[in-house]
């Protein structure tokens, strides 16, 4: 944990993470109730207000503030749902193999294919359609991932090792196969997090969400329908727009500190380029020969 | 051989799932879907002409299976129905149109992003350490964690009605008729020019790292070590040697990408008001038109298998391995 | 006395360090050697002890972080160090190749393996396609593979095919001297033995020199003229291989011997060599050798011993038999 933090795409990932988790768990309840109406719409950011006001009057920083909370929630839930499940059937197959493992790898490809969105139109809007269709249509790719993992971790010894002691499947799947692939799961569950809050977005901003709630996605959805593009009133929506798009980046950096963590070769070599006066790594310059001394005294 | 016929099994398997769900999902609908269907023509028809229009449609009061049956032959002919919205026009004539522009927008985004992404990756990779590695990936993955939709609207913004560079809407000019002349295929382009640029600028990144990545893996590999050994020029070792190798994971991630911007263009094309499918299908959800949505859902579920077939058949063509 | 005029690799004080970002490691020590015209040269150790990494150096192979920080490594005259990137891919193949350890993977698994031959020869000769093809399909007969085999991919090769195919390359432009490391080491004993005679019948029909680097020492004392033990990144013991057979004076060597042979003059116990190799990134002090020698002195753990002579081109880097000396 230590030596993550002293990755520097880690610290700022985490940092930006942290403002964002603070503004959902506190920001509503600094705000008040932010669809409430304030003053003149589609005014431009001022000193009184800070975003400026939406197409209905309302404040756009403490809709930008207020959103927060119902999609960092929801798409952190949906994340996490998602890699259960994917955890669940990703190493049921790649452990038992044979039928159960085909079966279930076809029906983990079938999945992959499946459009969300018809699906979501079919069913009555709201935030409980768009989870239920997020995860319909996102265990099946980290399910994928973990089981080609799982597949691996079968063949190693101390699974066969337990095998030999008698040790029941089920115990084996948790407490020797799992455990090895914590970091897998947790790259998984970022990016399913990931992926969570940018459909989430996506549906709420078709309006299959709950329009009247305020969340991230809802806030696009009007800024759009309160033609804000032909207006040219920006302000309504680059602030939730820039938050999502800092939360993601913020999930991505702690992807790649973690994926540089597991495979030391994606990160910079800095203290060789240092030792080395370079300022970049040639992949196919020689090595480097430095401080030689000259022929040696004997013939 | 084994490989492409083990996927193709399972190709077809997948479009005869997305076909029975397409006949199921609307049957299940709470309510009566038929009813709702016909709740525009109430008052307009008369009873028997409901009747006969109920049937058109197929739903009649068969047992299911029967109507399933009945659904089966109607595909296999072609006939995906007829459209309420666009009535009398039958579902394929509609869809057909907005297909084409689909594959032709969604096609031309991938293509060049997964083209550029990956120069850009070998690119970052020659010199690692130098500011192409230690910018680009981070701005990209800024860029890429915008939403599809978003980043049209501020494209739109900025270079439709800010600038007045490229045009607002539409596929082409409405000056124009569809023909193969040059005015109306620059036309073409043009409008094409930004809602492209924005799935690209968002995909671009991705594609970016995991080029990057892979090659780093692969120039680890002991084969490199012996092509620099042999004393060949770095340009034939990184493309011949590193590149061919890297590119085979992450080709399989191209019938993905494929598979999903096709569905996700839906919202670049709702902001550039893009006749694609995405564009249809947003129509055809407000007006609960129900056949184009369930000729829309098939559509678009065997365009993303087709796709990840030829991809599978590409892939099949660069790895001598699967060929034995 | 070694005639510098006849000698066509040069290696002096050469140390190569490992530049992280936790500090330097340094993984070769002070290693000199010399290999003459025709010679076969063995370099022994153990997995670690940094033969590779020798190997890969001549060449100036070796990725970042590492770097050649001391030393000079000279052929046929010519500085290896100081030369630029052209006259180093120049020199590589045509002068000088390598077999790498397990030559299964040596090989681009998407390229045909007539074309990784030519393509060697097309980076260093003025040849047509054809020509270079033909010298490929030469070489097949050489190492004695099908000449219908140059079409097949890697994968379709067995692995002791692919090992001769990988010979074949390195024969490719008749090089002076031959690095092989570890060549035969995962193929089975008769295989082994069968590329090992042809190879040493082609090194007496083209007359390269050979860097023969494994850590089998039975297998060198067969087939090398002179050998290099080499311990953790420093070289031991250096001797003819019949003196270094019947003679060795360095306790490694002696530990390394009593692993295999059975029988000296007299019936000797078979011991292994107890404990575990040095950890390179924090070596013992003074001699590295010294924690699991039976031998160690008080010295061992604070002088590290220079390499001394104990005879007609045999040397050995110990303290015992120095008395109180310190002299070299």
């Amino acid at each position: 944990m230590r030596s993550l933090l002293e990755n520097r795409k880690a610290v700022v990932g985490l940092s930006i993470l942290a403002v964002f988790a603070l503004m959902a768990i506190v920001g509503p309840l600094l705000v008040g109730d932010s669809s409430e109406f304030v003053t003149v719409p589609l005014q431009p950011p001022s000193a009184h207000y800070w975003f400026g006001t939406t197409g209905q009057g309302q404040d756009v920083f403490g809709q930008t503030i207020a959103g927060a909370r119902s999609t960092l929630a929801l798409g952190f839930v949906v994340g996490f749902l998602v890699v259960a499940i994917g955890a669940l059937v990703g190493t049921m197959a790649g452990y038992f193999g044979g039928w159960v493992d085909e079966v279930l790898s076809l029906l983990i490809n079938l999945f992959l294919l499946m459009p969300g969105v018809v699906i979501a139109a079919y069913l009555p809007s709201g935030p409980l359609t768009i989870g239920l269709v997020l995860v319909v249509t996102g265990w099946a790719w980290s399910a994928r991932v973990i089981r080609a993992q799982a597949l691996s971790l079968r063949q190693r010894d101390f699974v066969s090792a337990a095998q030999v002691v008698g040790e029941s499947h089920l115990r084996i799947i948790l407490f020797e196969i799992l455990p090895n692939m914590t970091s897998l799961l947790v790259s998984a569950f970022i990016g399913s997090a990931i992926y969570a809050i940018g459909a989430q977005v996506g549906l709420e901003f078709l309006g299959l969400g709950d329009v009247g709630a305020v969340t991230w996605g809802t806030n696009l959805y009007w800024a759009s329908n309160d033609v804000a593009l032909p207006s040219g009133s920006w302000w309504t929506f680059v602030p939730t727009g820039v938050s999502i798009a800092l939360v993601g980046f913020a999930l991505a950096l702690i992807n790649n500190a973690l994926d540089e963590f597991g495979n030391p070769r994606l990160a910079p070599e800095r203290a060789f380029l240092k030792a080395t006066g370079r300022k970049r790594l040639e992949i196919h310059a020689p090595t480097p020969a430095l401080r030689r001394t000259g022929a040696g005294a004997d013939g | 051989m084994k490989f492409i016929l083990r996927r193709a099994g399972f190709y077809l398997t997948a479009a005869w799932a997305s076909i029975t769900l397409a006949f199921f999902i609307p049957r299940m609908m709470p309510g009566d879907p038929a009813a709702m269907m016909f709740a525009r023509f109430h008052g307009k028809l008369s009873p028997e002409a409901m009747q006969a229009l109920r049937s058109a449609f197929g739903f009649t009061n068969a047992p299911l299976w029967k109507q399933y049956f009945q659904y089966l032959s109607h595909i296999a002919r072609g006939d995906l129905g007829i459209s309420i919205g666009y009535y009398p026009a039958t579902v394929g004539s509609v869809i057909g149109q907005a297909l084409l522009w689909t594959v032709f927008l969604s096609g031309l985004a991938v293509i060049l992003s997964c083209t550029i992404g990956t120069l850009l990756g070998i690119a970052s990779v020659w010199k690692r350490g130098g500011w192409l590695d230690n910018i680009a990936p981070p701005v990209l993955t800024l860029l890429g964690a915008f939403p599809y939709f978003w980043l049209a609207m501020a494209t739109l913004f900025v270079f439709g009605f800010g600038l007045g560079w490229f045009p607002l809407r539409h596929a082409y000019d409405d000056r124009f008729s569809p023909s193969l002349t040059w005015p109306f295929i620059r036309s073409v382009f043009e409008h094409a020019v930004l809602p492209a640029a924005t799935v690209v600028v968002v995909t671009v990144g991705g594609w970016m790292l995991s080029m990057r990545s892979t090659l780093i893996n692969v120039l680890a590999e002991d084969y490199i070590l012996f092509a620099h050994a042999k004393g060949l020029r770095p340009g034939r070792i990184m493309f011949q040697y590193a590149a061919r190798n890297a590119l085979l994971p992450n080709i399989t991630g191209f019938g993905m990408a494929l598979g999903f911007v096709l569905s996700g263009s839906l919202l670049t094309e709702m902001v550039f008001s893009y006749p694609g499918q995405g564009y249809l299908l947003i129509r055809a959800v407000k007006s609960l038109d129900y056949p184009l949505i369930q000729g829309l859902f098939l559509t678009t579920t065997l365009a993303v298998l087709g796709a990840n077939l030829l991809v599978d058949m590409v892939y099949v063509w660069l790895d001598p391995r699967t060929r034995s | 006395m070694a005639d510098p005029m006849s000698d066509l690799l040069t290696v002096r004080n050469l140390r190569v360090e490992y530049l992280t970002g936790k500090g330097p490691v340094c993984v070769v020590d002070d290693v000199s050697f010399r290999i003459g015209v025709g010679e076969v040269y063995g370099l022994a150790g153990e997995s670690g002890s940094g033969k590779s990494t020798i190997a890969q150096a001549i060449l100036r192979l070796l990725r970042p972080p590492a770097a050649i920080t001391n030393g000079t490594i000279s052929f046929g005259g010519k500085d290896i160090l100081a030369m630029g990137e052209e006259a180093l891919r120049a020199l590589r193949w045509k002068e000088i190749s390598l077999v790498t350890q397990s030559a299964m993977n040596a090989l681009n698994p998407v390229m045909r393996v007539s074309e990784q031959i030519t393509d060697a020869i097309t980076a260093h000769e003025r040849v047509t396609a054809k020509q270079a093809l033909d010298r490929a399909a030469e070489l097949f007969d050489v190492v004695g593979i099908d000449r219908d085999r140059l079409s097949s991919y890697p994968h379709q090769l067995s692995g002791g095919m692919r090992q001769r195919v990988v010979i074949a390359i390195a024969l490719a432009l008749r090089p002076k001297l031959m690095i092989m490391d570890e060549p035969t080491t995962a193929l089975d004993v008769i295989v082994q033995k069968e590329i090992l005679r042809q190879l040493l019948g082609l090194k007496e029909k083209l007359g390269f020199s050979l860097l023969f680097i494994t850590h089998d020492l039975a297998l060198m004392l067969q087939v090398c003229t002179r050998i290099g033990v080499l311990y953790a990144g420093r070289l031991m013991e250096t001797a003819p291989a019949g003196i270094l057979l019947r003679t060795p004076q360095h306790p490694y060597t002696q530990g390394l011997m009593s692993c295999f042979l059975e029988v000296h003059q007299k019936k000797v116990a078979r011991q292994g060599i107890p404990g575990a190799p040095a950890d390179l990134r924090n070596p013992p002090a003074g001699c590295r050798f010294h924690p699991r020698c039976a031998f160690a002195m008080d010295r061992c753990s604070v002088e590290q011993p220079l390499p001394r002579s104990r005879g007609e081109g045999h040397e050995s880097a110990c303290h015992l038999g120095e008395g109180t000396a310190t002299t070299p």
